[in-house]
């Protein structure tokens, strides 16, 4: 128990730290600048991954265009609109990102992503009862049966599953 | 205590991915263990979907296992028969297949994409063969072919046919092109759709299986034009209706539906699956529901299903 | 007339009651865990129905299909992860309720909605039957396109403070329903020679990545679901004034009749139904500026509407052998084992069936509104249970849902990515919802465009061909209009400030 008291007591301090520091940033910008890109790179990989069989004018490309074309001129407005915003001083968008937040959920983000990823080697009660444990101890759980309840219903959804309704899994 | 915890967390473990089910099946002997599923690449409720639900019903009689009917929507069956090859040998999930998927949608426009070929199966049994029929609106007075010529030489021919590359679509295809005639094919998600399509006049005509247009010819909205085989029908619902063959074309086949699996499986698997269907294939339930359904037995072995392939390829093929 | 009262007659053992019963309450339970849906319910328990006949098959597969419309709510009013696609616009409303403390009251709105939509929809069937079909028949690919493209314009509705970026998530969801193969030519798209992109996205598999598992990764917050003391919460009183039902009366109404033609057209559902009726409820509302913050009308909208879509679906199922949705075209396989052929002539051939079934359908909301009222006080305890344990087992239903519907891991990791997604869009202040109305319409719209255009050879006058159409015409630029004039006058309000 006093090595999980040390390691509490870690987390803690760590967590303070993280927890003052914040990183401000636009998310309009950003995401103008994001969508910008992303729309500009699937219009040039169009022509590779739509191949045309029919000569009409509206064709298989049609509605992927408009979509992309749309998302790029809303894209390019949103960022004008923001610099103009910030040129005027009019109160531009802003948030704050938390790094300790940010870890938290990116913490979360590997335990998921880890858990997908075992789900063939070791199957899916298996893997469920893994990622079960490291949420439950994500949450700084002490009380021993919280992980029992966890690893049990992971038992459970596995059986039920696989025996009464029939679906094969991992 | 940590030691202890950490040895039952461990016992946990090993003990639950002895659930997991993994894909070993070593004696091919002991096949099948556990419940098949057979996909139906094709519509919900369309001939082929409804035959693979009933016949599923009879199969843990015969294969001792429950067999379990499914469907994968998507392109005709391109979508289905594509996952399917993620599929190992000796695999618990059969698929259907037939000459649309093997014969026309490869050798038709777009048909360089398509990831699967008919060496990536092993046909085990063909459940059925089927023939296609044409039907109008019946407002337009259209009957025969003869009457269809008249009408296309006025009218841009509007069919409504259950995807563009598909088995009717060919045969559409191929008799508008015999009769000189311009037209365009309209794609619908589903026989049922393209017949209510061509019922409210939305495209004139319509290709499906008789049993699926047997409720709008009875009501009288749509007749019944032309079916694509060579000496047409002549029953109570299709009376009089002449064949493709007999108007001199010989762009026409039977529809079938064959029961396969991955390539490499196991003969003996093979051979297991084909008789325990023939037996249901026998039963007198099974018998009512295929005259209901206006399709006839016709279980066609890996030989016959191949021949079955080729020579619908080659009518595809001289018709280019 | 003896036909009802045979059919009547035959409704009336207690095996289909017993199996309405239990269809009733395995629907509300896949509807209302999140990674499990009232599809992967009907899937999974069709094979059951087999050996029974038409008629305790059809309770039992009609039970789940209306229940799991309602059990969907629960988990969005409760845990802001809609347990099916149509719960997605009753969690705009349902959790900021929760949050105020008052998720008893949410749960209760959504069953008397939903039984009220239930109750509407199957007497329409049993009814107007014949009158809905015919107007069902006037209805085609024209009109489908159009109806689809009125739905677009609801992104509007639920993009929160910036229109822009809620365009911007809708084109994402458009262009995610694009991927895969090509309805028309069937030809791939955006495939990357990928063949576990070949059959695109399920919207099951989205959903649970863009909703169920990214509200876990926002658990990095750590905040409690509720955001008022818990002592006001079991103080929390959930009965409902009359001026309440006042308020809630005209969206119910409306989104029932929205509900009922959207059911009837093919390729619509219960989805479409609820976020259009949202969006109706929206723009007729005197609390407008509620909406979103836990309007009771806003529930009442969404939850009236896919229920109300549950019987009209069938019209066009038992009429035409025409499904209106994904789950009901389950339905029509079912119809097909027990010789129930759907055409003109069911009804003359098979009428006692008919008429059982669809009276069945009354006793079957009835029986969800008993059913509901029980269980309603045991799932509010959902938000009792500790984060540490919830959190968890939400993800792991999730990820079993996720692999059933094509038995694919592939598709877990799919899920996986739209959380990553969401997370990141989040982030960045887009919405999702509209993600989701891209990927729920997007097929549907591009193929009846393209459809229609071919029909017409490449004419647009076809989507002006008839009186439907340009009422659609009319509705879509009167829906225009009223987001570019809400706009303008919201940009007024922000430069007076």
């Amino acid at each position: 128990m006093k090595l999980i008291d040390s390691i509490d007591k870690w987390l803690d301090d760590t967590g303070e730290k993280l927890g003052k520091k914040t990183i401000r940033y636009n998310p309009d910008l950003i995401g103008a600048v994001l969508m910008f890109g992303l729309s500009v790179a699937f219009l040039l990989m169009m022509p590779s991954q739509i191949k045309l069989t029919e000569t009409s004018t509206i064709n298989a490309r049609t509605f992927p265009r408009l979509v992309f074309m749309i998302v790029l001129v809303l894209s390019v407005l949103l960022f004008f609109k923001e610099i103009a915003k910030i040129v005027l001083k009019k109160g531009s968008a802003s948030r704050e990102l938390n790094l300790l937040v940010e870890v938290r959920a990116l913490i979360i983000f590997v335990f998921i992503a880890m858990y997908y990823l075992l789900l063939e080697p070791i199957g899916f009660i298996a893997s469920s009862i893994v990622f079960g444990i490291c949420m439950t101890a994500y949450f700084r759980v002490r009380k021993w049966y919280y992980y029992a309840i966890v690893a049990a219903c992971a038992i459970a959804v596995g059986l039920v599953f696989q025996y009464v309704l029939h679906v094969r899994l991992p | 205590m940590k030691k202890v915890l950490c040895v039952v967390f461990f016992a946990l473990l090993t003990i639950s991915s002895a659930f997991s089910g993994g894909s070993n099946e070593a004696d091919i002997s002991k096949w099948p263990e556990r419940e098949i599923t057979v996909i139906c690449p094709w519509a919900v409720g369309g001939v082929a979907d409804v035959v693979n639900r009933t016949l599923a019903t009879y199969g843990q009689e015969y294969l001792g296992v429950p067999v379990l009917a499914t469907n994968e929507l998507g392109a005709g069956g391109n979508v289905a028969l594509t996952n399917y090859l993620k599929q190992g040998p000796n695999t618990y999930e059969l698929i259907f297949g037939n000459e649309g998927c093997f014969s026309v949608t490869p050798n038709v426009a777009g048909g360089e994409a398509i990831q699967f070929t008919y060496d990536d199966f092993v046909p085990i049994i063909n459940l059925y063969s089927a023939i296609f029929v044409m039907t109008a609106d019946s407002t337009l007075g259209i009957n025969d072919l003869d009457d269809l010529k008249e009408y296309g030489q006025n009218n841009r021919i509007k069919i409504a046919v259950n995807g563009v590359a598909s088995a009717e679509a060919f045969l559409a295809m191929a008799l508008m092109d015999n009769l000189g005639l311009e037209y365009d094919l309209v794609s619908y998600n589903g026989a049922n759709l393209a017949l209510d399509a061509a019922a409210k006049g939305e495209t004139a005509f319509a290709i499906s299986h008789q049993s699926q247009a047997a409720g709008n010819v009875e009501a009288g909205v749509l007749t019944p034009v032309v079916m694509f085989n060579e000496d047409g029908v002549d029953t109570e619902l299709f009376k009089d209706v002449k064949g493709v063959g007999e108007y001199g074309f010989a762009e026409f086949y039977p529809n079938t539906c064959c029961l396969m699996t991955r390539k490499g499986t196991d003969p003996s698997v093979v051979e297991k699956i084909r008789n325990a269907y023939l037996e249901i294939l026998k039963k007198p339930e099974v018998k009512d529901l295929y005259d209901e359904l206006m399709i006839e037995i016709n279980p066609m072995d890996a030989e016959e299903f191949k021949e079955h392939i080729d020579s619908v390829t080659a009518i595809v093929l001289s018709s280019k | 007339m003896d036909v009802v009262i045979e059919g009547i007659r035959n409704l009336f053992h207690i095996s289909n009651f017993i199996y309405m019963n239990i269809g009733l309450l395995l629907g509300m339970i896949f509807g209302a865990i999140p990674g499990l849906t009232v599809m992967l319910c009907i899937v999974l328990f069709l094979p059951f129905t087999y050996t029974m006949g038409p008629i305790p098959s059809f309770m039992f597969l009609l039970g789940i299909y209306c229940a799991g419309s309602y059990g969907g709510s629960i988990s969005a009013i409760l845990i802001k992860t809609p347990g099916t696609p149509h719960a997605a616009a009753t969690m705009l409303d349902g959790y900021p309720m929760t949050q105020m403390g008052k998720s008893k009251k949410a749960m209760k709105i959504a069953l008397y909605a939903s039984t009220f939509g239930g109750l509407f929809s199957a007497l329409v069937l049993l009814f107007f039957a014949p009158q809905v079909s015919k107007f069902a028949r006037m209805m085609g690919t024209p009109e489908y396109f159009l109806i689809c493209a009125l739905g677009l314009t609801i992104i509007a509705g639920v993009s929160g403070k910036s229109l822009i970026k809620g365009v911007i998530s809708g084109c994402i969801g458009l262009f995610i329903a694009s991927i895969g193969v090509d309805p028309m030519t069937g030809g791939t798209r955006f495939i990357f020679n990928n063949i576990n992109f070949y059959s695109g996205f399920d919207i099951t598999i989205c959903l649970i990545g863009l909703f169920a598992l990214s509200e876990i990764l926002m658990k990095s917050k750590r905040e409690s679901i509720v955001k008022v003391s818990m002592d006001e919460v079991s103080k929390e009183d959930d009965s409902l004034s009359k001026s309440e039902y006042k308020r809630m009366a005209p969206p119910a109404i409306l989104s029932a009749i929205i509900g009922v033609i959207v059911g009837i057209i093919p390729g619509t559902g219960a989805s479409e139904a609820s976020f259009f009726s949202y969006n109706a409820a929206r723009s007729i509302s005197k609390h407008r500026d509620e909406f979103g913050k836990g309007n009771i009308e806003g529930i009442a909208a969404a939850e009236t509407a896919n229920n109300a879509v549950t019987g009209a679906t069938l019209i066009p199922l038992l009429t035409l052998g025409i499904p209106g949705d994904a789950c009901v075209a389950i339905l029509l396989g079912a119809l097909m084992i027990n010789g129930l052929t759907p055409g003109p002539n069911l009804f003359t051939t098979h009428g006692v069936t008919m008429y059982a079934i669809i009276i069945g359908l009354v006793f079957i909301n009835i029986f969800m509104f008993l059913q509901g009222k029980y269980l309603t006080k045991l799932f509010a305890k959902i938000i009792n249970i500790p984060i540490s344990i919830l959190t968890p087992v939400i993800a792991i239903f999730c990820f079993a849902g996720a692999f059933s519907v094509n038995t694919s891991v592939f598709d877990v990791g799919v899920s996986v990515f739209f959380a990553f997604m969401a997370y990141v869009l989040i982030k960045l202040d887009f919405p999702t919802v509209p993600i989701l109305i891209g990927l729920v319409l997007g097929k549907t719209t591009e193929e009846n465009f393209r459809r229609s255009l071919i029909i017409s050879d490449g004419s647009w006058s076809i989507f002006a061909s008839s009186p439907i159409c340009i009422g659609f015409i009319i509705l879509i630029i009167a829906a225009l209009v009223f987001i570019f004039y809400s706009k303008m006058k919201e940009m007024k309000t922000e430069s007076d400030n």
